[in-house]
């Protein structure tokens, strides 16, 4: 598969965001393939090289005068198949905007055209001591301008 | 919470299976939290330490003719509270029961009787080169003896 086009922040002209990964010895398990927990180590980068393609950073949120950070309350996982040490995937990136006070992601990590897992991910923003915040309103704001329209209703199907 | 009583291959009565998880400095994030992909390992934990006491050695399985290993096909999990580094945690495992040719496990991680996370897997044999396999038929046997036989 060839990438979509991409703007200088990785988004294509959908917002999706893109990242790669390389699967490395670590990565991988005694069975020869990717253990399952490394999966969400990647959609993890794929959200956090997404918060800085819209601009934020985790350590910019941290050191505003009223910090925040996020934390997930839920995550669904569905791996499609089985991906091996020398691997180029990629993740795409999916914010699909605020529900109350969670902010939904859907990602998918592909192995050219191949889909090897697909998660969806609610997070929600707290204050550092990990009590649960209303989302920072400037944030929500920024992160509005890069919401993927037309995805909302394949969440939880 | 004290944990129920435990046989000696650490059942409950209802046959929950129990393990302790001590919370180390590499299973945290720079929030002070436990990191999220961290509860899947511990519930990893949880589920090759139930197999083991039912009998069940993933390295029996890879030793076969036909050799055998368990993949994942889906997960769930709920984050309810945050865990912190010397976190006395437990992981119970309840073996469900087989749908098809799926495993099906629900698994929680306490803090004495807080519930930190809860999660929904569902698993299945494969083959060593990653084609799914119907289960082992002698390992169905030792799993079934140890399904949860609790309510709710």
């Amino acid at each position: 598969m060839t990438l979509p086009i991409l703007d200088s922040k990785s988004f294509d002209p959908a917002r999706q965001h893109w990242i790669q990964v390389r699967v490395y010895y670590e990565d991988t398990d005694f069975t020869g393939m990717v253990y399952h927990a490394n999966y969400l180590r990647y959609f993890e980068r794929g959200r956090s090289d997404w918060l800085r393609g819209t601009g934020l950073s985790h350590q910019e949120l941290l050191s505003r005068d009223d910090p925040a950070a996020f934390t997930l309350t839920r995550l669904e996982v569905d791996y499609k198949r089985a991906a091996r040490v020398d691997d180029l995937l990629r993740i795409c990136t999916r914010y699909l905007g605020l529900d109350g006070c969670r902010l939904m992601f859907r990602q998918t990590c592909m192995r050219g055209n191949e889909v090897i897992a697909e998660t969806t991910v609610d997070a929600v923003m707290i204050h550092p001591d990990g009590r649960p915040r209303r989302p920072v309103r400037d944030v929500v704001e920024r992160l509005a301008l890069f919401e993927c329209k037309g995805d909302r209703q394949h969440i939880g199907a | 919470m004290s944990l129920p009583p435990l046989d000696d291959r650490n059942f409950d009565a209802d046959r929950q299976h129990w393990i302790p998880v001590r919370v180390y400095y590499e299973d945290t994030d720079f929030t002070g939290m436990v990191y999220h992909a961290n509860y899947l390992r511990f519930f990893e934990r949880g589920r090759s330490d139930c197999l083991r006491d039912a009998g069940v050695s993933h390295q029996d399985l890879l030793n076969r003719d036909d050799p055998a290993a368990f993949t994942l096909t889906r997960v769930e999990v709920d984050y309810r509270r945050a865990a912190k580094v010397d976190d006395f945690l437990h992981i119970r495992t309840r073996y469900v029961g087989l749908d098809g040719i799926r495993f099906i496990f629900r698994q929680t991680c306490l803090r004495g009787s807080e519930v930190i996370a809860e999660a929904a897997i569902t698993a299945v044999m494969i083959h060593s080169d990653g084609r799914p396999r119907r289960p082992v038929p002698e390992l169905m046997d030792r799993l079934e003896a140890c399904r949860w036989v609790g309510q709710g």
